[in-house]
């Protein structure tokens, strides 16, 4: 089986019941769930939370509830859509078509920014584009970072 | 919706399996942003990030650039490697997003 990283055991959540469905028939575990009614997960306890390629507009809750999970030590990593990325170095005013771009850099602050040289883990091309969001409530360890503000 | 599932006390792995198959990303033709979006940067390749981020912003009408500090890693495996250095029994959550 291909890991994401093989120290860690994932759990995983989607909104779409067919890529649910798809995922359990090839032995992943994923679970249905809108990404907006994510409360139920307040009790669970996670090291690494990873978004990659979420819709800009789910950003701010799926943040708000990702810092509930994390442990002290650990991580919550974005990754954007490369068309994301691209909007917002362009700089245009709304992600999504819904989310202010004010709005996007509000949720991520305290996050730093990171550049990922391999775009592949494994075998699976996981990055879109080259930046990478990413946040640790006792902060990066192992880096010496900005954060964003 | 409310969560249809409770969480299973053990599992393995929970990527997308649509993303294997994810196409990478396509370039916009030249031709079609320089005349059209003055401000428009491309994505930078691999070999030449920088360390450096500029982005735009907004407060109200006004539009702000803003530069982030870069940090550039090998890749997401190293750099989980040391930001965990030493940690066992990880457990890890993905939000998917089809």
């Amino acid at each position: 089986m291909t890991t994401i990283f093989s120290g860690v055991d994932y759990t995983g959540l989607e909104r779409d019941r067919l890529v649910v469905e798809n995922a359990w028939r090839l032995g992943f575990p994923v679970m249905e769930c809108d990404v907006q009614a994510v409360d139920s997960l307040d009790s669970f306890r996670c090291d690494l939370v990873t978004m990659f390629r979420p819709h800009p507009s789910d950003v701010p809750s799926l943040v708000s509830t990702a810092k509930r999970m994390i442990e002290p030590h650990g991580l919550i990593a974005i990754s954007l859509k490369a068309e994301d990325m691209q909007d917002l170095i362009v700089g245009k005013r709304f992600l999504d078509e819904r989310l202010p771009v004010a709005d996007f850099w509000t949720a991520l602050s305290g996050f730093s920014v990171l550049s990922i040289k391999e775009r592949c883990v494994g075998d699976l091309p996981l990055f879109e584009n080259p930046y990478l969001f990413a946040y640790s409530p006792r902060g990066l360890q192992g880096f010496e970072l900005i954060t964003l503000k | 919706m409310a969560c249809k599932c409770s969480l299973p006390p053990s599992v393995f792995l929970a990527l997308d399996p649509l993303m294997i198959n994810m196409p990478s990303w396509k370039r916009v033709p030249e031709e079609s942003t320089a005349a059209a979006r003055p401000n428009h940067r491309m994505l930078p390749e691999e070999q030449t990030l920088p360390h450096t981020l500029a982005v735009y912003t907004w407060d109200g009408d006004k539009k702000t650039k803003k530069t982030h500090s870069v940090l550039p890693v090998a890749s997401f495996s190293e750099f989980l490697t040391k930001h965990f250095a030493g940690r066992e029994n990880l457990r890890g959550f993905d939000f998917g997003a089809a």
